[in-house]
């Protein structure tokens, strides 16, 4: 929304500078995005010094000039600028590129945008301008010139002072929220704004009185939730012809472009009062008796604003349009059709004003994707009790081009009553929702300012509001509630810290033990990285290897994607990973990133119906170097399972889980013999190892082996230990010996180690492999195992033939249990 | 055997003790002269061959002589001992400023240190970490929050369908009306962090996917002026003591009054400059007094409770402390640009 600052200070009584306007309407809510100054208004509109003058067509008059502009030189050329501007060290008015000016060229009020560019083969970084292109006066057989001492470069407006008469002006940009589509108006924003500051304000505007004009007419309306008015006025001996320069000028500022004076009357009363209207030729209606009603399937509408070329719209059963007999006239509220526009011999016009349903003409607009200025209005709604007063303001503006227009007939179709709203509001809910202790006469003061009327009761301290019925968007006590905070300014309310006590919640353990697991990561050395949950199935499938059996439900899909690279939601995140590894391995060979983050599994249940399965994973990849060569090791070798089992090794010590075990075994995207399942007890964490030499190369990691620690980390935090037994240290020293024995290969380390536990009964502190050895002498698919392991009696120091003899039970269990036997 | 032959002795053990340059010929001199198979040794032993009535001053001349030999020793023992230790020290110099040994360096991703911050503020002012689903139905995301199908407010943001009912969260909004029917009906004091999704062009300044902290606070003597202070506070605890918050009138569908809170500019403190864009205020996060229909679909009695809730962006705080231009940095995941946060 675009409104002339000139224009407010005409309606509402102000001294307020436009910087203040814009603050005051932003901290109100009806948030002033921009002011945009026009003409001398604009901040690139500056005084300019001119330093050097070089004729480069005596002929043509043309001239570059060199102008100070205060930081710097720039090159200007020109034309006929008149005597005194190519004498150095004339003042100059000078628009910088950027610059919005009047258009002096056009017969009517336009705007042009100035732009450097090149004229005459020289380059301009700017242009001169008159005092018409300036919007200050009628001169423009000159560049004006003006008589100052002010430095070069400011701007020129703070050197004049305004005048009322100036085409030049600011325009204030308005966002319109949801809730302030009563400010789609000049004179919805002039209400606002007389109201936050007290002013006084006069918005009565000139409307022929339609009482007397024959209501010969029948508009008509299907269906009642479509349209809650329709209101048609007909005329006949109307002239079409130019409408007057202010208007002309009102209406390019406030963004839109003059036509004739029948389409401007229209488009300016919906920027002066926001009731959008259209203007049909009536001798070329079958009926002027229109009908509202949805679309049939297939009908065609040619619009107005379409090229002749243009195939025609088909239309929809979904679509509101407004009919004449049968045929289509207008897509409702959002645009007229071509068969019955208005052009210079037009004579005889249907002025048709409605107020329509704002979610079917988003639907519209949005379907048709077509969007105007009166379908953005309905679409945020629009006053309704606006269509015949807005039809008879369109009237007496047009009477000021054609003044002998007659009135022939009107028609009103009101299905829907509108009426002024009472609501109930106590002081008590004013105070205790917003924390102050306002009296109920200090409230109804408020609401008066904006038009709502009281009835206040000072002995119960409540009172009785009575809203408009085209404030639409007060229905209850809580909007009243918003009024008063507003008008009485949100940094004026008090800042408190709650009374309401904090309530018993649980815990959020998951929460805390993830974050636990993010330290412990990031302790061992890994990166934290942050990925798109969003992704596309060709990077997701990478992971599954070339396995061919994945559904095409696997992945929940985005119906409206961006692009393909991000439509469809990751089901692990070892591919981004794999992407940041790959970027990374650029600038470095040490690769340790982890994430931690949901996956998306559609084919378990989620929170609810229609959900998919969010499961929270944690997952790392290690890859290239153990570390950076450096002073003290030159030559670090590649990072192997163990590091990354380490890895695991510090986030278990984390989450206190200390009776998890890794089993080799198989993952999809794994190297099938370096993989792991991590275990505890019967339930699988999730996966460890190094990832398939073919997924790591899809993804450009070829150069050393990556692996990859993948798991589910709410299953892991539910096993989180923090009530867990602390141990004293032992008192007395225990016994470490070593056992060296032949084993088959496939037999796992944890076995063993398991086997020599349970032999050692509870005299077992810990034990560890420390060597393994392979050799043709040790026999086919044999290794030999060195284990070092410590026992301690606890209550007593342990005698050496007691630990000599568990030494013997662990090797005869080895032996019965995996057929191994001592090395010699 | 006379004491002067002792003393003779002794002279030549003296020298030859002096020319003991190392800790291995002192040893050797011990071994030689004060040991027990030593010659000092052999002389008080021979105390036998003295004449009975001169042995007893032969006894403590010998045993001077011993005293003074020990003595001699033990000094020089320590002159050597210093001597080599200083030896030692002088070789031992190193260049203390060469590169430290290098162990792995974790580090965390700064919109996770983001995020514990501004938990952290809100966990110290009594709220609970409550999260909830990516993936929302559209009735929880919109319909339940006052936002009906085809509403205007439908156009403050542009979201990823993944079908006509459900959707990705644009705001963790959805977390307000879990939380409620969760917790409720009594008190609820909330804060939702999480991941939202919007379908707009990745740019400078804004991201498909961004996080959001949202707090609640639902109870019956839950007032605006709360939200006030308890962001005025944050606000504080954020950016420092000096803060200052503004408030600008808005629209949210969930909330009425609501309002866009601005805090000082952090870059210049009201100054004015170009992160502000001259106005010395920067948008911090939007806010308001829950709207009635939200807290009926939470389970509460509108007329009784009251709420107030807040959402802010992380990232956009993020931005502002490292004085960060590109928001896209954060999801590419360089290295170089991780690691400085640790
Ligand atoms: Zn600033």
């Amino acid at each position: 929304m675009q409104i002339p600052v000139s224009w407010l200070k005409q309606k509402v009584n102000t001294d307020l500078s436009t910087a203040q306007i814009a603050e005051i309407l932003t901290v109100a809510g009806i948030e002033v995005e921009e002011v945009q100054g026009v003409g001398v208004y604009h901040r690139d509109v500056v005084v300019g010094e001119v330093i050097e003058v070089v004729a480069i067509d005596k002929e043509q008059h043309v001239h570059l000039l060199t102008v100070n502009i205060g930081k710097r030189n720039i090159p200007i050329v020109t034309k006929n600028p008149g005597e005194q501007a190519l004498t150095l060290g004339a003042h100059v008015a000078l628009a910088l590129p950027g610059a919005v000016v009047i258009d002096a060229s056009n017969e009517t009020f336009a705007l042009r945008e100035v732009k450097a560019g090149k004229l005459y083969s020289h380059h301009s970084h700017g242009v001169l301008v008159s005092e018409k292109e300036c919007g200050i006066g009628e001169c423009n057989d000159k560049v004006y010139t003006p008589a100052t001492t002010a430095a070069a470069g400011t701007p020129l407006c703070d050197l004049l002072e305004p005048k009322a008469d100036w085409q030049a002006d600011e325009i204030l940009v308005i966002a319109i929220l949801a809730n302030i589509a009563r400010c789609q108006s000049f004179q919805g924003v002039a209400r606002e704004f007389a109201a936050i500051t007290g002013s006084a304000c006069e918005l009565e505007e000139s409307a022929v009185d339609l009482a007397s004009v024959p209501t010969s007419l029948t508009p008509s309306i299907e269906d009642d939730a479509l349209c809650r008015r329709f209101s048609c006025v007909e005329l006949t001996d109307v002239n079409v012809a130019p409408s007057p320069a202010w208007m002309q000028r009102l209406l390019v500022l406030g963004g839109m472009e003059p036509i004739n004076n029948v389409v401007d009357a229209s488009n300016y009363v919906m920027l002066e009062m926001g009731q959008p209207s259209h203007a049909y030729d009536a001798t070329k209606l079958a009926s002027k008796d229109l009908t509202v009603r949805f679309a049939h399937d297939g009908e065609t509408f040619k619009a107005l604003i379409q090229e002749e070329e243009d195939e025609p719209y088909t239309l929809k059963s979904s679509q509101p349009v407004i009919v004449s007999k049968n045929e289509v006239v207008s897509i409702a509220g959002v645009v007229g059709g071509a068969s019955s526009a208005i052009n210079d011999e037009t004579h005889d016009i249907l002025l048709e004003a409605a107020n329509f349903d704002f979610i079917t003409i988003r639907k519209t607009q949005s379907d048709m994707k077509l969007m105007t200025d009166a379908g953005t209005r309905f679409s945020r709604g629009v006053n309704p009790l606006l269509t015949l007063s807005g039809l008879a303001r369109v009237i007496a503006l047009l009477q000021e081009t054609s003044p002998q227009l007659k009135l022939i007939a009107q028609g009103d179709a009101t299905p829907v009553a509108f009426e002024e709203r009472q609501i109930e509001l106590h002081a008590q809910e004013v105070n205790a929702s917003l924390g102050v202790h306002f009296t109920i006469a200090q409230i109804s003061k408020l609401l008066n300012q904006i038009g709502i009327t009281t009835a206040t009761d000072s002995e119960d301290e409540r009172l009785v509001a009575t809203v408009d019925a085209w404030r639409e968007d007060i229905t209850g006590a809580h909007d009243l509630i918003e009024e008063v905070a507003r008008l009485y300014g949100y940094d004026n309310l008090p800042e408190t810290m709650p009374l309401q006590p904090i309530p018993f919640h649980p815990k959020n353990a998951f929460y805390e033990w993830r974050e636990t697991a993010r330290d412990a990561m990031v302790l061992w050395g890994m990166q934290e990285v942050m990925s798109y949950s969003l992704s596309s199935a060709k990077e997701e499938l990478k992971v599954f290897a070339g396995e061919t059996a994945v559904p095409d439900t696997a992945f929940v899909q985005m119906t409206n994607p961006l692009s393909d690279e991000r439509s469809v939601l990751r089901r692990s995140l070892i591919p981004s990973l794999c992407q940041h590894a790959k970027l990374n391995f650029r600038h470095m060979k040490q690769i340790q990133l982890f994430e931690i983050g949901p996956v998306f599994l559609p084919e378990h249940p989620g929170e609810a119906e229609g959900l998919p399965c969010e499961q929270e994973r944690l997952t790392a990849l290690l890859t290239g170097e153990a570390f950076k060569p450096n002073l003290h090791n030159a030559h670090p070798g590649p990072v192997d399972f163990y590091d990354i089992s380490d890895a695991l090794a510090m986030l278990m010590r984390h989450l206190h889980i200390k009776d998890y075990a890794l089993e080799n075994n198989v993952a999809v995207g794994f190297h099938p013999g370096q993989c792991a399942h991590v275990m505890h007890g019967t339930k699988c964490y999730g996966y460890m190892g190094a990832l398939h030499p073919r997924v790591a190369e899809s993804y450009g990691l070829d150069k050393f082996q990556t692996y990859v620690i993948d798991l589910d980390l709410r299953a892991i935090c539910e096993d989180a230990e923090r009530d867990f037994v602390a141990t004293s240290p032992l008192k007395y020293p225990s016994v470490e010996l070593d056992i060296s024995i032949v084993l088959d290969e496939s037999i796992s380390a944890h076995w063993v180690l398991t086997m020599m536990q349970k032999a050692a009964r509870e005299w077992w502190v810990d034990g560890s492999v420390f060597d393994v050895y392979h050799s043709e002498t040790l026999g086919e698919n044999k290794k030999a195992l060195a284990i070092r392991f410590s026992l301690n009696a606890k209550s007593r120091t342990l005698k050496m033939e007691e630990a000599n003899k568990v030494r013997e039970d662990m090797v005869s269990l080895l032996g019965e249990e995996f057929g191994a036997v001592l090395r010699s | 055997m006379e004491l002067s032959q002792v003393e003779q002795y002794a002279t030549g053990a003296h020298a030859s003790l002096a020319t003991c340059d190392s800790l291995e010929a002192l040893a050797s001199w011990h071994q030689q002269h004060l040991a027990k198979a030593g010659e000092l040794t052999a002389f008080k032993k021979s105390v036998g061959k003295v004449a009975p009535e001169e042995r007893k001053a032969f006894g403590m001349g010998v045993n001077q002589i011993a005293g003074k030999l020990e003595a001699a020793f033990k000094q020089k023992t320590t002159e050597l001992k210093d001597a080599e230790l200083a030896l030692r020290l002088a070789s031992e110099n190193i260049d203390v400023s060469l590169p430290a040994r290098p162990h792995r360096v974790g580090g965390y991703h700064p919109l996770t240190l983001m995020l514990r911050e501004i938990c952290g503020v809100f966990r110290d002012m009594g709220f609970t970490v409550y999260e909830s689903p990516h993936v929302e139905l559209d009735e929880m995301s919109f319909q339940l929050l006052n936002i009906p199908k085809h509403h205007p407010a439908r156009d403050m943001q542009d979201t990823f369908f993944v079908s006509e009912d459900v959707v990705m969260r644009p705001h963790t909004s959805p977390g307000q009306i879990r939380a409620m029917r969760e917790l409720g009906p009594g008190p609820v004091q909330v804060i939702l962090p999480g991941m939202c999704y919007r379908n707009e062009d990745i740019s400078a300044r804004s991201e498909i996917q961004f996080h959001q902290v949202e707090g609640v606070l639902v109870g019956e003597h839950v007032r605006f002026s709360d939200l006030k202070g308890i962001l005025l506070n944050f606000a504080r605890r954020l950016f420092g003591p000096d803060q200052a918050i503004k408030m600008r009138g808005s629209y949210f569908p969930f909330t009425e009054p609501s309002v866009e809170v601005d805090i000082k500019c952090t870059l210049c403190h009201g100054e004015g400059c170009r992160i502000c864009k001259h106005t010395g205020w920067l948008e911090l996060l939007g806010a308001g007094l829950m709207h009635p229909v939200v807290l009926k679909n939470g389970g509460y009695d509108p007329t009784k409770v009251r709420g107030i809730a807040f959402g802010l962006g992380v990232a956009r705080l993020a931005l502002l402390r490292h004085q960060i231009e590109d928001i896209r940095l954060f999801f590419q995941n360089d290295c170089r640009f991780l690691s400085q946060f640790q």
